[in-house]
């Protein structure tokens, strides 16, 4: 725990061809994809509702949000992730593993432009991008307004 | 003692307290003949003296020791109060309420009691010149010992011993004065009643002119807290001597003689020589009574956390879902058996609900009960006469709607006397009553509660609200002069338009109208006003009894499930049976009583339509009726709402969702924002711009 570097764990995900990783602080459980009631969003990529345990949380469509194209299948879950005061649960193809990553292990994104992206670990022939659970609901004005 | 986990309690009954005594000093204002509610006052200043006093805070329990001694005054006298007695008192409950605020605030009581101290002290020493105040201080203990003693009375002698480890000797000095007063008059007593507050020592002394057996005496010594030990003897003329009376000084290292009273003011002894002190202890004696008999109140009723309650409520909320999902689950299944004991959980759970929705019920007095004082001081500064008229205080709402409820009324309530209520030359003129009339009335409609503002002052001017509206960019100048008091209300209600000066403290508080719908919209209730020139103005606030399981009709809509609660649908009809006409573009319903704009389902909540829409919801919303065409009426459902992500439920007009028995979202329609101006004139949109064009409705209108 205390050695010089910080270990993370992350929950590591796919979605079409790319891996993703939340922080598994952030992640409340992992469910099986069903479909959300739909709502009518102004914003794309909020597909809907489900209800979990009484509570209803929303549910975003992740690979929409980052420009992924991706079908529901077999393997589809929904992620449950926490900031703060808020849940929602994010779609994703499937998830792969939980992992731990030196902080050191983590680069910059090249041309950061996405405000959704903490970083880049290179692990092997493995690209993962460590996803911002504060932006998942985040930028949700500039969203509207685009 | 850590008294910290009391801290909660102590906040609420301080509160509570000092409500009780604000109502009743008002009340008592008015009918200064009532001795009941001055003894209620005497009492609750007590309680709120000793329990703050436990607690600590040295200020306010030093500040209602001083207002006991003002209402000590009271009664002994009929005369009633003087408007600056009561404006004294009033100003000290509220440096106590800001003090409690503190408290709560951050853990200490920002109070100095001294002014105000002084300006009841001044009161006391006005009145002290009165015939039927008390005789001067003159004795110490022994001559009142001598005196009784004199008048053939049996004396008893009682010395009590605290607790070393006791908190607040001066509390507990006083219960057991109460105490001891039960058993007959206290002719004397060690510390003297004027000086207990500043008591620290450990023994407590008095001499009661009792017939009580000694040992019985002993006995009620002793049930009050921390006292240690008590002995009691009979005082014979023989061995009672003048000079046993100092004895107590040697064993009370800080109980003063009670002549060094006189050092603190005359005027202060003046209020309480011998005879006042057995006034107070024969007072207290009443007051310990009735403690008697709130204690036993108490035995019945316990105070609960909100937060269990809302647990509690939580909780239910998912047995009503679990429930529904097992009735779902064995329909079809031919076992009776099954049925039977499905038909008792049904049963119990619904009675169990019934119970839990009863306990979180607390009747709208509460919220009531600040508004004599409210009215009392507004109409003063406006110089207005008004009376109050509460009406239905007992009505029972749910917990959270009347904490809620409690700021918009309030408005309501400073409006009327601010803009409606007229000042009395005006009202006589006017040929009406000098008094104004101003009443709060709550009463049940159905699954909702009503609470109505009404007033009987001037109305709304259109004209006057007009011109405010055009000052303020509201409003077109041309437009004013057609405005008419629909309308005006309508522009009370704006964001941005307050009629309230902004340099008036009453209503002016940067808080519109508007603020007050937004609030009671979110409690899923409405507000509606009307006003009469020259009659008055009436507020209308409409609630459901509860906010968390609403009875709705659950609807489909372009395959989706929603949920109309009940409370708000008229009636359903067949669109077919109807003439469906168009208004400027717009689609309206042609009913026997009126033309209401019909509103697609499909449309209003931003869903691909299908099929056909032959049935129609007529719901009730804002000040208007609306027709809501919807593919399929489902049922009637008991709904637990939930409250739904602000992001999913933007722009729409729902208020909640609720999990079905299927594991379905229903949404929960919100009425008002369906019926409001915006989304009719949005959603009821010219039917060239809608997905799909009428024609079978023209048809109808054809045939009709």
């Amino acid at each position: 725990m205390s050695e010089e570097t910080h270990a993370r764990q992350l929950v590591v995900f796919t979605l079409g061809s790319e891996q993703y990783a939340l922080p598994i602080e952030h992640v409340h459980e992992i469910i099986r994809y069903y479909e959300p009631r739909s709502v009518a969003s102004q914003i794309e990529w909020v597909r809907g509702v489900i209800s979990l345990r009484g509570k209803i949380v929303p549910v975003y469509d992740l690979a929409a949000r980052l420009h992924q194209s991706s079908e529901p299948s077999d393997q589809t879950k929904i992620v449950i992730v926490e900031t703060g005061a808020e849940t929602a649960g994010v779609i994703v193809d499937d998830v792969e593993e939980v992992l731990t990553v030196e902080d050191a292990q983590f680069e910059d994104v090249p041309g950061a432009d996405s405000e959704l992206i903490d970083g880049i670990a290179k692990i092997g022939e493995r690209l993962i991008v460590l996803l911002k659970p504060s932006t998942i609901f985040a930028g949700l004005e500039l969203a509207i307004a685009a | 003692m850590d008294t910290s986990e009391y801290m909660p309690m102590f906040l609420a009954e301080a509160r509570e307290h000092l409500q009780e005594l604000n109502l009743a000093v008002v009340q008592l204002e008015n009918d200064p003949a009532d001795r009941p509610t001055l003894d209620q006052i005497f009492r609750i200043a007590h309680s709120l003296k000793g329990m703050s006093a436990t607690m600590g805070f040295t200020a306010i329990a030093e500040l209602t020791h001083e207002m006991e001694e003002v209402f000590e005054l009271l009664r002994q006298r009929t005369s009633g109060l003087s408007q600056d007695a009561v404006d004294t008192v009033l100003a000290c409950l509220d440096a106590l309420s800001e003090a409690v605020e503190s408290i709560e605030a951050g853990g200490t009581e920002k109070l100095d009691p001294a002014p105000l101290i002084e300006r009841l002290r001044q009161l006391v020493r006005s009145s002290a010149a009165e015939p039927a105040v008390t005789s001067s201080p003159e004795g110490s203990e022994a001559t009142a010992v001598r005196a009784a003693l004199d008048t053939g009375a049996r004396v008893l002698h009682v010395v009590a011993v605290l607790d070393d480890e006791v908190q607040m000797p001066a509390v507990r000095a006083h219960m057991l004065f109460a105490a001891l007063a039960d058993h007959g008059e206290l002719v004397s007593n060690i510390p003297a009643t004027e000086l207990i507050e500043s008591f620290h020592g450990r023994q407590v002394e008095a001499w009661v002119a009792s017939t009580s057996d000694e040992n019985e005496v002993a006995r009620s010594a002793t049930r009050v807290s921390d006292v240690a030990d008590v002995t009691v003897a009979e005082v014979t003329v023989d061995s009672y001597s003048p000079a046993a009376a100092p004895a107590a000084d040697r064993n009370g290292a800080a109980t003063r003689d009670p002549d060094s009273g006189d050092h603190d003011g005359a005027g202060d002894a003046g209020g309480t020589g011998t005879q006042a002190g057995a006034g107070a202890g024969s007072a207290q004696a009443a007051g310990g009574a009735s403690a008697a008999a709130a204690s036993s109140h108490n035995a019945r009723t316990v105070r609960v956390d909100a937060e269990r309650l809302d647990a509690l409520m939580h909780l239910m909320g998912e047995l009503v879902i679990h429930r529904t999902a097992v009735e779902a689950l064995t329909v079809g299944i031919g076992k009776p058996e099954l049925h039977h004991a499905v038909e008792n959980l049904t049963r119990s759970s619904q009675a169990l609900q019934s119970m839990v929705m009863q306990v979180r019920m607390i009747p709208v007095d509460v919220v009531f009960l600040r508004f004599p004082r409210l009215v009392r001081d507004l109409s003063t500064k406006l110089g207005k006469d008004v009376e109050l008229e509460l009406l239905g205080r007992d009505t029972e709402l749910d917990r959270t709607v009347v904490d809620a409820l409690g700021d918009p009324l309030v408005h309501l309530v400073r409006n009327s006397l601010d803009h409606g209520l007229e000042p009395p030359e005006e009202r006589e003129n006017a040929g009406k009553p000098a008094t104004g009339k101003l009443t709060i009335a709550a009463r049940h409609a159905g699954g909702s509660v009503v609470i109505e503002v009404r007033d009987d002052g001037r109305g709304i001017d259109p004209q006057l609200v007009g011109r405010k509206a055009a000052e303020k960019g509201l409003l077109d100048a041309e437009a004013v002069a057609g405005l008419d008091t629909r309308g005006a209300i309508e522009l009370l209600f704006t964001a941005g338009f307050s009629t309230a000066e902004t340099t008036s403290d009453i209503s002016g508080r940067g808080v519109g109208m508007d603020v007050v719908r937004t609030k009671i919209r979110e409690l899923g209730g409405e507000v509606v006003m009307e006003s009469t020139r020259g009659a008055g103005t009436a507020a209308q606030i409409r609630l459901p009894l509860t906010l968390a399981i609403v009875s709705a009709l659950q609807i489909d809509v372009a395959g989706a499930p929603f949920a109309i609660p009940i409370d708000r649908i008229e009636r359903t009809i067949r669109l077919a049976e109807h003439s469906v006409s168009s208004v400027a573009g717009r689609r309206v319903l042609v009913l026997e009583d009126g033309v209401l704009p019909l509103l697609e389902g499909a449309t209003v909540f931003g869903r691909e339509p299908t099929g056909n829409h032959d049935l129609v919801v007529i719901v009730r919303g804002g000040d208007r009726r609306i027709g809501l065409a919807v593919d399929e009426l489902v049922g009637q459902r008991e709904l637990v709402t939930r409250p739904l992500p602000s992001i999913v439920s933007d722009g729409q007009p729902v208020s909640g969702g609720a999990v079905l028995a299927d594991g379905q979202i229903a949404l929960i329609v919100d009425c008002d924002a369906l019926a409001s101006d915006k989304n009719v004139a949005s959603a009821g949109g010219h039917p060239d711009r809608r997905p799909e064009s009428p024609p079978s409705v023209e048809t109808h209108l054809a045939a009709a």
